[in-house]
């Protein structure tokens, strides 16, 4: 066959003009909202409302906009580095985000095995049911494991009655908790990139590694994990990039010593009103995610996922 | 067509040219010639072509698709662009069907400039190669899909698409929908549905290669009929030499954006314009030499390389001097026992059988010359029994017909 | 060793049942007639009348459901046409850009696109309420529908609208009778997503809600932080019902329409 042409160039111009309205749309509401963002990150907080200063304002035109930046402050940059609070956050949240992500793979990936394993006609029902779970509300599933863990919960209750326990343990309000609301939340995310991975390959490369003399968990290692690589490295980083930011599971199932960034800035922007320092571990937060988020760009755009 | 396959029954004698060459003076090659005289538009100056194509080019930045091309096909015509994959073909067909823009030249059909038209507005439809039926939509509006566009009436719509049915024998498909149907179906609802709006010129995209062999073999009739009775001009893309032998008026081979060659089956396989025309259209020994002598008897070629003199027929390309090859198909090869009876006088090579494979319906001889060139030869099976059993190592003469080989210089 | 071994099985079953049991635990107690949520007293419905005497929930319940219908349909529109650009526009001017706009609120954490946001109205003094909050679910919900509609166009064939177009069809009009009928499942499934996306978001809702438009996980929310109660158990039960039944009439239609791959 003749090289398959690009599109023609009328198409092309028609698909153009489809890019029009998405394309406004995400710079009003996303790349916007994101410069102003990094503009009040750099005002000083005020009593008033809105609570910093200065204002920018449309009508102050370009000199006004050159006077807001004059006033640019950066005291909230180093208010944040002096603190070691937020720093501890920082990393808590890297860390958390870190071991959460290698659990849920631990305990994703035997499932996205078995799922390309199981015959061709569970496929389907399988991959419905993983993502059935994501379609019913995500603070719902959170809410689901207070009455779980919690001190007379039903996993403390099961433990005592078997007696594999004498005491109640305290898991609730601990990173424990975090963990296991991380994993259990997000596991549809790391489970369907690895089981795309895993369900593509030819499962005649096992047997011709066997062949050629590998064990088989050697050959396992060799083939089936090698292979599904990019599986795991989108999976992964499905799974980590939001969990850095991630608020609702440590703020109901962490505890006064689960540290983490986005809880940090929704406090200081609910409780302390400071917008301007929200603003501020909101811009680091993303200065922190770039890399893995240009990562994901990267596999996304080459039709990953 | 073609009623000249008693000659093919008959086995090649192992006989030696018995008149000198120029005998013959004045005749054209006596075959390849000639075929299908009812119907050769191609032929007659009067002929007003249906579409022509002057000096097309496409490229796709660097790579040319369609390098400065000129072809008219004329109305009624059976056309087939036959070639590898990548040769252009596709592109051209794409061009006519004004899903491309050439990049240089003009096409025409019925002398109108097609250039500032689009796809929709020509009257041409086009059989895709994976049929791009509509999957959410029944046969029956499937077929209707471009009357509709053409705001035919309706009581029009239902006569036109029943009657495509029948012709396609689908009457009792027509509510299905494409993933219900076999894909021999299927295959006669992409055909129906580009003849629902009688267009003037129906594209056809490699329509068989999707079907299994057996079923090709009764569609390419079928196809064949389905044209005579609908009066339309076809032109079929497609990479399967049989297919365009069977189907074509005219084929043309297409080689790296160009056409080598436009002729009718027969003459393009009986007289090649160049090896690449002779290599691509059925087997061919190729042998190279010099010319040494040309004339309406013939030329005679010095085959330095395997060490013989061979004479071919008559040939307006060959000068003295000029180095050129010998192509010779397999089945004009006759093949016998060395040393049975007196040595042919031109046109014989001995040697000694190196591989050979029974096929059914012939033998397929390779044997070894002397300077250890390869040259096939085949004999059909005539009988059930091998009456002259030829096995590996033994000496065998090979010789054919001036006329039945061919001088070409590129 | 490729066979399905007793290993995957017990994989599969762990893992579903790791998945499941949350949320049935979570049925089984809607239905507890005791105060106590984690002790067993019989059945009862009687959660389910008190969370329907609670104004206050039922109010944002209606807020929520009408935020989430605006936000599918606005999203589904925008993002249908984001797919068709991503896929189709090759030299989009500043395409780079537009693709990176498109992916990264699919990862961005909500925190910093429910404050971005929320600054953007405060500093354009927009009023915060209903609509606040509908633009700021279709901005990332656009995002998912963008990714779902654009998997199905990547293997859609452009034959069939080359076809449309030889058959008589300008493009405009061979991209309406054919290409969208045809991707009609996946936009079927990014409006859904849309809906369930919004109808769940707390963190972006939080940000820029106002008063008078508190939707139903941000209800949640507040009573969940002061413990879990039987009538929140209730409310959950019935947003998965809720759930439930759409996607398995969703996925019912998709069977029934049969293949109209």
């Amino acid at each position: 066959m003749a090289p398959r042409s690009p599109a023609p160039k009328i198409s092309r111009w028609r698909a153009n003009l489809a890019a029009i309205p998405p394309y406004v749309w995400l710079l009003l509401f996303f790349l916007a909202p994101f410069l102003i963002i990094l503009k009040i990150s750099f005002s000083e907080a005020v009593i008033a409302q809105p609570p910093y200063s200065p204002v920018l304002s449309l009508s102050d035109g370009v000199s006004g906009l050159w006077a807001a930046v004059r006033e640019f402050t950066f005291a909230n940059y180093a208010f944040l580095a002096e603190d070691s609070l937020y720093i501890r956050a920082y990393l808590s949240s890297l860390t958390i985000a870190a071991i959460s992500t290698a659990l849920t793979l631990l305990v994703g990936y035997p499932i996205a095995l078995a799922m390309a394993r199981a015959p061709h006609g569970w496929r389907p029902l399988l991959v419905a049911l993983m993502i059935l779970p994501f379609w019913t509300s995500f603070l719902i599933r959170v809410y689901a494991w207070i009455g779980i863990l919690k001190r007379d919960g039903l996993l403390n209750q099961v433990l005592l009655w078997s007696g594999l326990i004498s005491e109640p343990l305290t898991i609730l309000n601990t990173n424990t908790a975090v963990y296991i609301g991380i994993v259990y939340t997000y596991l549809p995310f790391m489970v369907l990139p690895l089981y795309a991975a895993l369900e593509r390959q030819d499962r005649a490369l096992l047997e011709a590694a066997a062949d050629l003399g590998s064990p088989p968990l050697l050959a396992f290692w060799q083939v089936t994990v090698r292979l599904s690589l990019p599986g795991i490295v989108a999976g992964c980083l499905l799974v980590f990039i939001p969990v850095v930011g991630e608020f609702v599971i440590p703020n109901l199932l962490g505890g006064s010593s689960t540290l983490m960034i986005g809880q940090t800035l929704w406090d200081e922007f609910f409780q302390n009103r400071d917008w301007p320092l929200a603003s501020t571990v909101a811009v680091l937060l993303v200065l922190v995610l770039v890399v893995p988020i240009t990562l994901f760009q990267r596999i996304q755009s080459r039709g990953g996922l | 067509m073609d009623t000249g396959e008693d000659r093919l029954l008959i086995p090649p004698p192992a006989v030696a040219l018995t008149e000198p060459p120029g005998e013959a003076a004045g005749d054209p090659p006596r075959r390849g010639q000639q075929q299908n005289a009812g119907f050769a538009p191609w032929d007659d100056p009067a002929a007003v072509p249906l579409i022509e194509f002057e000096g097309v080019s496409k490229s796709y930045g660097e790579t040319l698709a369609v390098d400065d091309l000129s072809l008219a096909i004329y109305p009624r015509e059976f056309f087939a662009l036959l070639g590898p994959s990548g040769c252009g073909k596709t592109t051209l067909m794409r061009l006519l069907a004004g899903f491309e823009t050439p990049s240089a030249g003009t096409i025409r059909l019925e002398g109108r400039d097609l250039g500032a038209v689009p796809p929709h507005e020509r009257p041409i439809n086009m059989m895709f190669q994976s049929y791009a039926l509509f999957p959410h939509l029944s046969v029956w509006d499937n077929i209707a899909f471009g009357l509709r566009r053409d705001r035919v009436a309706k009581p029009e719509i239902a006569r036109r698409v029943d009657e495509m049915l029948t012709l396609v024998q689908l009457t009792g498909q027509a509510r299905r929908k494409p993933h219900q149907l076999s894909g021999g179906q299927r295959q006669r609802v992409a055909l129906a549905r580009s003849l629902a709006k009688r267009p003037r010129v129906l594209l056809l995209d490699e329509p068989l290669a999707a079907l299994d062999k057996k079923l090709r073999g009764e569609t390419q009739f079928e196809l064949m009929n389905l044209q005579e009775e609908v009066g339309i001009t076809f032109l079929i893309v497609t990479h399967d030499q049989e297919e365009a032998m069977v189907l074509a008026d005219r084929i043309a081979i297409m080689r790296e954006g160009r056409i080598e060659q436009v002729a009718p089956p027969r003459r393009l396989y009986e007289s090649p314009a160049s090896r690449y025309v002779a290599d691509f259209v059925g087997d061919v020994n190729l042998i190279e030499g010099t010319v040494t002598e040309s004339g309406p008897g013939g030329v005679r070629v010095a085959a330095e390389g395997i060490g013989a003199t061979l004479l071919t027929a008559p040939s307006d390309e060959a000068a003295t001097g000029a180095p050129g090859c010998v192509a010779v198909r397999p089945e004009k090869i006759a093949i016998g026992p060395a040393g049975d009876g007196p040595p042919p006088a031109h046109n014989a090579l001995e040697g000694v059988i190196y591989d050979y494979a029974y096929l059914g319906e012939y033998t397929l001889f390779r044997v070894r010359t002397a300077s250890g060139h390869l040259i096939e030869a085949s004999r059909l099976n005539r009988s059930r029994f091998d009456d002259n059993p030829l096995t590996w190592d033994d000496r065998v003469v090979l010789s054919f017909e001036a006329d039945d080989a061919v001088f070409l210089d590129r | 060793m490729n066979r399905f071994t007793p290993f995957n099985a017990v994989s599969l079953t762990l893992g579903f049942a790791f998945l499941y049991l949350p949320i049935v635990l979570l049925v089984i107690f809607s239905f507890n007639a005791s105060q106590l949520v984690t002790v067993w007293g019989g059945f009862s419905t009687k959660w389910y009348a008190a969370l329907f005497a609670n104004k206050q929930l039922l109010d944002a319940a209606r807020i929520s459901l009408l935020v989430a219908f605006t936000t599918a349909c606005l999203a589904t529109v925008l993002g249908t046409l984001a797919a068709v650009a991503l896929t189709r526009a090759t030299r989009l001017p500043g395409r780079t850009l537009f693709t990176a706009m498109t992916y990264a609120p699919l990862v961005m954490p909500e925190v910093i696109t429910g404050l971005s946001l929320l600054l953007l109205f405060v500093a354009v003094g927009f009023e915060r309420g209903f609509w606040t909050i509908t633009i700021a679910h279709t901005t990332f919900a656009l995002c998912f529908v963008a990714v779902v509609v654009q998997s199905r166009l990547l293997s859609f064939d452009r034959s069939l609208e080359e076809a449309a177009q030889d058959l008589g069809a300008p493009p405009w009009r061979a991209f309406v009778t054919v290409t969208i009928p045809t991707i009609l499942p996946a936009i079927a499934a990014g409006w859904l997503l849309a809906f369930t996306l919004s109808l769940d978001d707390l963190v972006i809702a939080s940000f820029t809600s106002g008063p008078g438009s508190t939707t139903l996980p941000m209800r949640i929310f507040s009573s969940v932080r002061l413990g879990v109660s039987p009538d929140i158990n209730a409310a959950c039960t019935i947003l998965i019902a809720f759930v439930t039944v759409g996607v398995m009439a969703a996925t019912l239609t998709a069977k029934l329409r049969g293949s109209t791959r």
